[in-house]
């Protein structure tokens, strides 16, 4: 094609457009994402923002006003600045997972960076521009500083290459095809528009569309990217700010931001530059100090709030422990006691093992009468019966870690119930009522019994409270989770927001340790499940207890002690 | 108070009587002049001494703040020599301020780093170090500000009517401060603090509007040293020393609300790091400002460069102490919530041997029905007369088994009886068999 206002154009407009849709699909991934990738989208929609603008601005000057190869300040900072965005876009890794406090961190360095950059841009090479006559000085630093810029991000885009891993490492490798193909373009054009060869649509503008290209194939490929990396952080439970790692990133800034005061000394020692010049480059350095200082003192209160908050989180968990170990001593005589249980459920199990052994070979021998056959027989059930009763109670009252098995719930608090005295308490009607069948969760059942004994021992004292009542319990399946209702037509719960602190009770000073339905808490925790309560609006408490559907099967025979209780033992 | 410091006390108010009698008597002389220039050091060098004597007697962080107090006192006795050596030694012919001037500045400074730390208050913060370096970091602002405004009319000119309002006006300041600081302290305090406090803030009232006083009277020419015009400044600074006199007295006490300290080195912060953004907007106010002469321009903003690469390096080190100091805290934190997993845990197992006894009281019939079902079956097998010797033996041994886990029962049963109190359990009247 013919050098013309056609072909400028065409190439005007064709850029205009692959930046702008770069652009647009850069800020719907922006949207579309979140933590340090949205922080990766967010630098880069900046940057191709500013490119557009730029790229807008020559556009209408060549075509509106008709302005071959237009000479606009502004394009020139915006062609310059967007590499700074683009750079730091890099710089943040996206494609690492880090705490959201010193995300805040890094990213103030990168912007301490940024603004550093601009500086230098203005100081060097904007200053000649308000020079009459520099326009030469002024275009061989633009040049050079111009190339800089591209220079960095081509290497710092290489890095990233041999950084990342995975789906990142292909984006990053795009990422440098596309600056690289952009360092060549803006080389080649700059060195063109010096020659007088330069038109919009030459070939010359080749490896720009070329880059441009790259930058849309990124931002599509940025799309599939963000759907298969999901919120990693979400599901992993942190305790506080990991420990910050000492960035190499947050000493330049702070070198950076230590340069400024020490160009502006060398400033006043060396007279040789024009005085507007110099006087220009002074104001600057000092808004660039204030500036800087500025993004610092915002540095300074993250840490300071960091610090305040550790403080706080620490003497909180200093208090619990100290009330907790004050707990421990103060429950030692009525824990002795379940020790002492323990002791003597020992001593059963010796019992009747030895009585299982007679048994066993009273029964064993062919020749005796079947009266004596019939008896042992007898002996020997009721001393498995009390074996696994008391055997039970161990288990419960063993320090053993969560071991979750596929469990079915309802004999567990059958049990629960069998243990308590709720079923004995005057005028208190007791029903259990499951929807559907066999729906099977994760769990211990020790540890569940232990929850199920604790609230029917609460709805058991609000009965005895209130006179009497009805306790349902309820089983229904929902869509992954099964959910458990214990319904008592007490007095209801005084603070249901309270009810699983720490040593929160209501009942009298020495009855209650306010520590049960905090346990109970925490083992549901432990099971992925939650835990809630509310009081009826017609009175009572509701305890609503989740636990997540168990995805294997029950097996055949298991040896879990809740089902030998199912299966009529007890 | 100290013995020492009553003796101190009794030479101070000679001191001042003498110098009430002289004032009005003397005519001004040069004897005159070298006795009113030396009698503020001799009282300053008492209230030093003074405050000395409280180094070793009090607890916390009293001493620290007891010799900043004397070191304020000690500099403010360098300005005063630094003066009397002038007169003394007749050099009459407009000494430069500029050394005297900035020792009352930094004299000032100790004062408020003496306030700063918060004698009154029992919790003495891990963070001091970065307090310091906040308070270090205001001073150098503070004397950036006196460079900036004050000193280019000095060096190089002796430009008395652009530097006196200036000085004048950052001394005020910093008077202002201190006063503030002082009835903020007295009104939030209670006996003694409150007593101390306010004796400091009359002392520096009197500072304030006796060295406005001296510096008006200086200027219109009606000074000389020795007069009446003496008079407030030496009253302020006899007066350190019955303050010092409290030293003994004063102990610190627990804060009224938590975390005050933290508050207030949070904002201590703040402000140094405000303190050092006014610097460059200063520096860029004053580009505008015309007509000033360029050695004055270029020495005001190679100050504030060079003030801005010391506050800057030494902001550097404090981010990088406050960062230590995190990371260290969150590790901290971390132990800290492992130590309370650990103890949960063992609350959870206490918690589950207590509902043990619980469950066992319920469950102390279940295991005495069987057991007394296996002894009438043992007692049948026994009644049978045909039963081998040998079957015999096991059917009494099942017998004798079965009265072991019965008594233990029992023993268990009157154990839960006589622990629990109050009972927590339920326990089955009714008799076994």
């Amino acid at each position: 094609m013919p050098q013309g206002f056609a072909l400028a154009a065409f190439g005007d407009t064709a850029q205009v457009a692959l930046v702008a849709a770069t652009t647009f699909l850069a800020f719907q991934n922006f949207l579309g994402s979140h933590s340090r990738v949205r922080i990766f989208w967010f630098l880069f929609f900046t940057g191709s923002l500013l490119w557009t603008v730029s790229n807008g601005i020559w556009a209408v000057y060549e075509l509106w006003f008709a302005q071959p190869v237009p000479d606009v300040p502004v394009v020139d900072i915006l062609l310059f600045v967007k590499v700074v965005p683009f750079t730091a876009a890099i710089t943040i890794a996206p494609d690492r997972d880090q705490d959201a406090q010193f995300r805040a961190f890094g990213l103030l360095d990168v912007f301490i960076l940024m603004l550093y950059s601009l500086y230098l841009y203005t100081f060097g090479v904007f200053a000649y521009r308000l020079l009459p006559g520099a326009v030469d000085t002024y275009n061989f630093y633009f040049n050079l500083a111009d190339a800089i810029g591209n220079q960095t991000l081509i290497v710092v885009a290489g890095l990233a290459v041999l950084r990342a891993k995975g789906q990142w490492r292909g984006l990053y490798r795009l990422y440098f095809f596309a600056v690289a193909c952009y360092g060549l373009a803006s080389n080649l054009s700059n060195f063109a528009i010096d020659a007088g060869r330069y038109y919009t649509g030459s070939l010359y503008d080749m490896p720009l569309i070329a880059a441009l290209l790259a930058f849309a194939c990124l931002v599509l490929e940025g799309r599939s990217l963000e759907q298969a990396h999901p919120q990693k952080q979400a599901t992993n439970l942190s305790l506080g700010p990991t420990t910050p790692t000492t960035f190499v990133s947050t000493h330049l800034a702070m070198l950076v931001a230590l340069s400024t005061p020490v160009i502006g000394i060398w400033l006043l020692s060396s007279a040789s530059a024009p005085p507007e010049l110099r006087s220009f480059r002074i104001g600057l350095t000092l808004l660039t100090i204030f500036l800087l200082t500025l993004l610092l003192s915002i540095k300074q209160d993250i840490l300071a709030a960091g610090l305040f908050g550790s403080l706080q989180r620490l003497s909180e968990t200093y208090s619990s422990i100290e009330r907790f170990k004050n707990h421990l001593t103060q429950s030692e005589k009525l824990a002795s006691l379940g020790g002492l249980v323990a002791q003597v459920a020992n001593q059963i199990k010796d019992c009747m093992a030895s009585i299982l052994e007679s048994s066993s070979r009273l029964t064993s021998r062919p020749d005796t009468d079947s009266r004596i056959q019939n008896m042992a027989g007898k002996i020997g059930q009721y001393a498995l019966r009390t074996d696994v009763l008391v055997e039970k109670m161990l288990h419960f009252a063993q320090e053993t870690p969560l071991r979750l098995a596929p469990l079915d719930i309802k004999p567990v608090i059958e049990s629960a119930l069998h243990f308590s005295r709720i079923a004995k308490l005057p005028e208190v009607r007791v029903e259990i009522t499951q929807e559907g069948n066999g729906y099977l969760v994760r769990g211990d059942s020790g540890q569940l019994l232990h929850v199920f004994l604790q609230l029917i021992s609460n709805a058991a004292d609000a009965l005895e409270e209130a006179g009497g009542g009805t306790f349902d319990i309820t089983i229904r399946p929902s869509r992954s989770q099964l959910i458990l209702e214990f319904v008592d037509s007490g007095p209801g719960l005084k603070e249901p927001q309270r009810v699983f602190e720490p040593f929160y009770t209501t009942k009298p000073v020495g009855k209650g340790t306010g520590l049960g339905l905090s346990t109970c808490y925490g083992i549901i925790q432990q099971h992925d499940g939650e835990i809630s309560c509310r009081n009826r609006p017609e009175g009572g408490a509701v305890f609503t207890i989740q636990l997540p559907f168990a995805l294997e099967s029950l097996p055949e025979n298991s040896q879990d002690p809740s089902s030998l209780l199912a299966e009529g033992v007890l | 108070m100290l013995p020492r410091q009553k003796f101190y006390l009794a030479f101070g108010t000679f001191v001042i009587l003498l110098h009430l009698v002289v004032a009005a008597v003397a005519k001004p002389s040069f004897p005159l002049t070298v006795y009113g220039d030396a009698s503020p050091c001799v009282i300053l060098i008492l209230g030093a001494l003074a405050a000395r004597e409280n180094f070793r007697r009090s607890p916390g962080v009293l001493p620290l703040f007891w010799k900043l107090f004397a070191g304020g006192l000690v500099i403010l006795l360098l300005s005063q020599t630094y003066w009397f050596y002038y007169d003394w030694r007749r050099l009459n012919a407009s000494p430069s301020p500029i050394l005297g001037d900035s020792l009352f500045l930094l004299a000032h400074v100790f004062f408020l780093a003496a306030l700063a730390l918060r004698p009154h208050s029992a919790s003495v913060g891990r963070d001091l170090r970065i307090r310091a370096l906040d308070l270090v970091l205001l001073s150098l602002w503070w004397f950036s500000l006196y460079g900036y405004f004050s000193l280019p009319w000095q060096v190089g000119r002796q430009d008395f009517s652009h530097y006196n309002p200036s000085y004048y006006s950052l001394a005020l300041i910093q008077h202002l401060v201190i006063i503030i600081a002082l009835a903020v302290l007295s009104a939030r305090n209670i006996a003694p603090w409150r007593a101390f406090y306010l004796q400091l803030l009359v002392a520096f009232v009197l500072i304030a509007g006796g060295n406005l006083l001296l510096n008006v009277a200086i200027d219109a020419g009606k000074y000389y040293a020795g007069s009446y015009y003496d008079t407030p400044f030496l009253l302020a600074i006899y007066l350190f020393i019955p303050i010092a006199g409290f030293g003994p007295t004063l102990e610190p006490r627990p804060d009224s609300k938590p975390n005050r300290e933290l508050i207030q080195s949070v904002w201590t912060a703040r402000l140094a790091m405000l303190g050092i953004l006014s610097l460059p907007a200063i520096a860029l106010l004053g580009l505008t400002e015309k007509n000033l002469p360029v050695d004055l321009v270029n020495f005001r903003l190679r100050l504030v460069f060079g003030a801005m690469l010391l506050l800057g390096t030494m902001v550097y080190w404090k981010l990088n102490l406050l960062a230590r100091e995190l990371s260290h805290l969150v590790q901290l934190t971390r132990d800290s919530i492992e130590n309370l997993k650990a103890v949960q845990q063992q609350v959870t197992h206490t918690e589950k041997l207590i509902a043990l006894g619980r469950l066992a009281a319920g469950a102390a019939h279940e295991i005495s029905n069987p057991l007394t079902a296996i002894f009438g079956y043992s007692e049948l097998l026994t009644d049978i007369p045909s039963l081998s010797h040998e079957d015999r033996a096991h059917a009494q041994l099942i017998q004798q088994e079965v009265h072991r886990a019965q008594a233990a029962v029992t023993s268990l049963r009157n154990n839960l009886r006589q622990n629990s109190s109050p009972p927590p359990f339920t326990i089955d009247k009714k008799p076994a068999s």
